[in-house]
């Protein structure tokens, strides 16, 4: 049994260390920015190394998977051909970008951070919830929380066999040295009013490479170099870039663009620099798409999907539409062109005006939607005001991707405030554990 | 077949100095099963770097940027083209032209446009079918320059009824697209004097076939192409950002003539 009692005890301490490092969460409300504390709970989420080595495989399995997806999307389009994947789910879906045909990067690798969100059920059984394929933030939560447990508490961690998470920085490094095409690696991020700047900060900080701006790269010729204060121009090989797609080049992408900069999709497409994630990769991890995950494993894999969807349906198919419509308040409806917990419904909270006007939604643009059974998932224990309670919690576990996929022993453990309250993003609000991988 | 000499100029004025200029130019014709492109030769200033590449559709691109301040910004182009060679540029496989089927915000078909599309009975984007719409779409506008800009979309100038190139362009895409028919925009000169040119390659058969809805014509030797895309967007001729409080004012102009008809030059 591993003893918590002085992490518990030491809760208000960590939270008051995050706070003075900075350890917040932008948020937008009514166009204005609030930055938030991230709260911490001592409570650790504990997997068994048998468990974990379990996902770890499904995971693995998956992450190759979509990168396959990825290259393929954008190339030979061999799974469209054979009606694996509808076209339609692909063109007309927001995360798909034209300019992005025909690349293929550095190391063919697509997705080099992966952030996939699991939930486990009450059955005992993890189910995906989703795939963040683009910019997933929260590894370096649990990374700099770990430090402060280890200090309040070093015991425990002397007790309990426990997978040091700590190399987060270290395997994010490897992954931008396997993919540089010569040159620094440099952490772009699009400045200090982005929800997730403590973690650019950090995580440049721990890997020893500039934190920039796009002040500090400009694209001569056919490469990207960062001038640094010294006034010393550097040629810059990865960016591991925590901006997205749209706005990362004026000149390709969102014209109005002012933290992009200019031809740096230019010099990526001539295969000069490596960019991190791949830009593009939005159709992978679009909520349409999450249905042919599994299919998509099967496809290019040859082998049955380890780890499991939730069971999703897809208006789009006659048949999925007539089961959503007959089953529509036992269900979850997802807008597939929202992200963070948006456009999530659930069929049995709304009004009987608010659903009549869903259901003619969903019948005039079914493409638009997916539906999903609700998971009864297991509740973990959180320390409240008045001692431990239930909530509600997922896990986004990350995959680092160069020759092969690794799972980073941990991941960020995250919980509604809320008891009722089944959406656990951060950005509505809730706040996050560490997850203890054990060793033994 | 024709020999066509071509001089392209591009002219932007700034009331006011920028710095900081980057930018991305798409009017480098290249030469396919078509066109052959002859001694080319181009200039641009002011400029500090200029590199060529190519974007996703293969069409060449000029990147480059300037730093000082200026307040004019000049691109000139020409060359000789060799034009009708053929019918139409092979297509890629099926799959990867699929694309060119799907409606982009500027080609995407409102209740009237669909309504209009229904009303012409037509499958498939083979040679007599693909003319019908051309003729449909030029008998449904009336080429007003003026009425429309360059963010007009096809549904809006349809409802007008009234466009130029690129909006006939973009209602022919419409209703080709509406029918599940691959088709993509074409930006390039014409012979005669004037402005860019727009129109619209139909894909049959593994061939794209170019129309030019403004003139109701199938383009053979009178066109010289720049570039094409999903639409006008795609083929930008000048993308640039810079820094300054200014205005601009760009100017377009396009000579393009038959050269002496010299049997030896011909033979190309």
């Amino acid at each position: 049994m591993v003893n918590l009692d002085k992490l518990l005890a030491s809760t208000a301490d960590i939270n008051g260390l995050l706070a003075r490092y900075g350890v917040k969460f932008g948020i937008y409300k009514n166009g204005e920015f609030k930055e938030q504390l991230f709260p911490y709970d001592p409570i650790p989420r504990i997997i068994g190394k048998e468990e974990f080595a379990y996902l770890e495989r499904g995971l693995k399995q998956r992450v190759k998977a979509l990168n396959l997806f990825l290259k393929d999307i954008y190339n030979e389009k061999k799974i469209i051909a054979d009606g694996v994947v509808p076209a339609d789910f692909v063109y007309a879906a927001s995360g798909y970008l034209a300019p992005c045909e025909g690349i293929i990067p550095p190391k063919e690798v697509y997705s080099h951070v992966s952030g996939i969100d699991l939930v486990l059920g009450k059955d005992g059984v993890w189910y995906i919830l989703e795939d963040n394929l683009r910019v997933p933030s929260g590894a370096s939560y649990p990374t700099i929380v770990r430090g402060l447990e280890r200090l309040c508490s070093p015991r425990t961690f002397h007790e309990t066999p426990i997978e040091d998470n700590r190399n987060y920085p270290q395997l994010l490094n490897a992954v931008m040295d396997y993919v540089n095409t010569g040159g620094i690696n440099v952490v772009l991020t699009p400045g200090r009013y982005n929800a997730a700047y403590f973690e650019h900060s950090y995580l440049a900080e721990q890997m020893s490479v500039p934190l920039v701006t796009c002040n500090d790269l400009e694209v001569e010729g056919d490469y990207l170099y960062f001038t640094g204060y010294a006034g010393r121009k550097e040629r810059v090989g990865a960016v591991y870039r925590r901006i997205s797609d749209e706005y990362m080049d004026p000149l390709t992408f969102n014209p109005e663009s002012l933290i992009g900069i200019p031809h740096i999709f230019d010099v990526y497409r001539k295969g000069n620099v490596a960019l991190l994630n791949t830009p593009g990769n939005g159709i992978a991890d679009d909520k349409g798409i999450y249905y042919f995950v599994p299919k998509m494993i099967e496809y290019y894999l040859g082998e049955e999907a380890i780890l499991h969807n939730a069971p999703t349906y897809l208006p789009f198919y006659k048949e999925d539409r007539e089961y959503v419509l007959a089953n529509f308040d036992s269900l979850v409806i997802k807008d597939v062109a929202e992200a963070g917990g948006y456009g999530v419904v659930f069929g049995n909270k709304l009004t009987a005006e608010e659903k009549e006007r869903f259901i003619s939604m969903i019948v005039n643009e079914p493409r638009r939607f997916i539906a999903q059974e609700v998971i009864d998932f297991c509740d973990i224990p959180i320390l409240d005001k008045d001692g431990q309670v239930e909530r509600k919690a997922d896990l986004r576990a990350f995959v680092l991707s160069s020759e092969e996929p690794v799972v980073w022993k941990s991941g960020l453990t995250r919980f509604s405030r809320n008891p009722d309250s089944f959406i656990v993003n951060s950005s509505q609000g809730g706040g996050f554990k560490d997850t203890w991988v054990l060793s033994q | 077949m024709k020999l066509l000499s071509f001089h392209y100029h591009l002219k932007i004025k700034m009331d006011a100095p920028v710095s900081g200029h980057h930018f991305t130019l798409r009017c480098i014709p290249v030469s396919d099963s078509m066109q052959r492109i002859l001694h080319l030769q181009y200039y641009v200033s002011p400029k500090d770097d200029l590199s060529s590449g190519r974007d996703q559709w293969g069409n060449a691109l000029l990147c480059g940027c300037c730093h000082g301040q200026h307040t004019a910004f000049e691109t000139d182009l020409c060359g000789e083209a060799v034009t009708g060679l053929s019918a139409g540029t092979p297509a890629l496989s099926f799959e990867k032209e699929r694309i060119f089927s799907f409606a982009t915000p500027l080609t995407g078909a409102d209740d009237a446009l669909k309504e209009f599309s229904a009303g012409l009975r037509i499958r498939t984007g083979a040679p007599e079918e693909a003319s019908a719409i051309m003729h449909a779409v030029h008998d449904a506008l009336t080429y007003e320059p003026g009425a429309t800009t360059v963010s007009t979309t096809a549904a809006e100038c349809f409802g007008m009824g009234r466009g130029v190139c690129q909006d006939y362009a973009h209602v022919m895409l419409a209703v080709l697209r509406d029918k599940g028919i691959p088709a993509r925009y074409v930006a390039g000169m014409l012979l005669g004097e004037g402005k860019s040119h727009a129109w619209v390659e139909v894909l049959h058969e593994g061939i794209w076939t170019p129309y030019d809805p403004t003139n109701c014509i199938v383009v053979s030797d009178q066109h010289i192409k720049l570039s094409h895309g999903r639409d006008a967007q795609d083929c930008t001729i000048n993308r640039g950002i810079f820094k300054g409080n200014a205005s601009q004012n760009t100017d377009i102009s396009v000579i393009v003539t038959e050269s002496e008809k010299d049997g030896k030059r011909l033979l190309w």
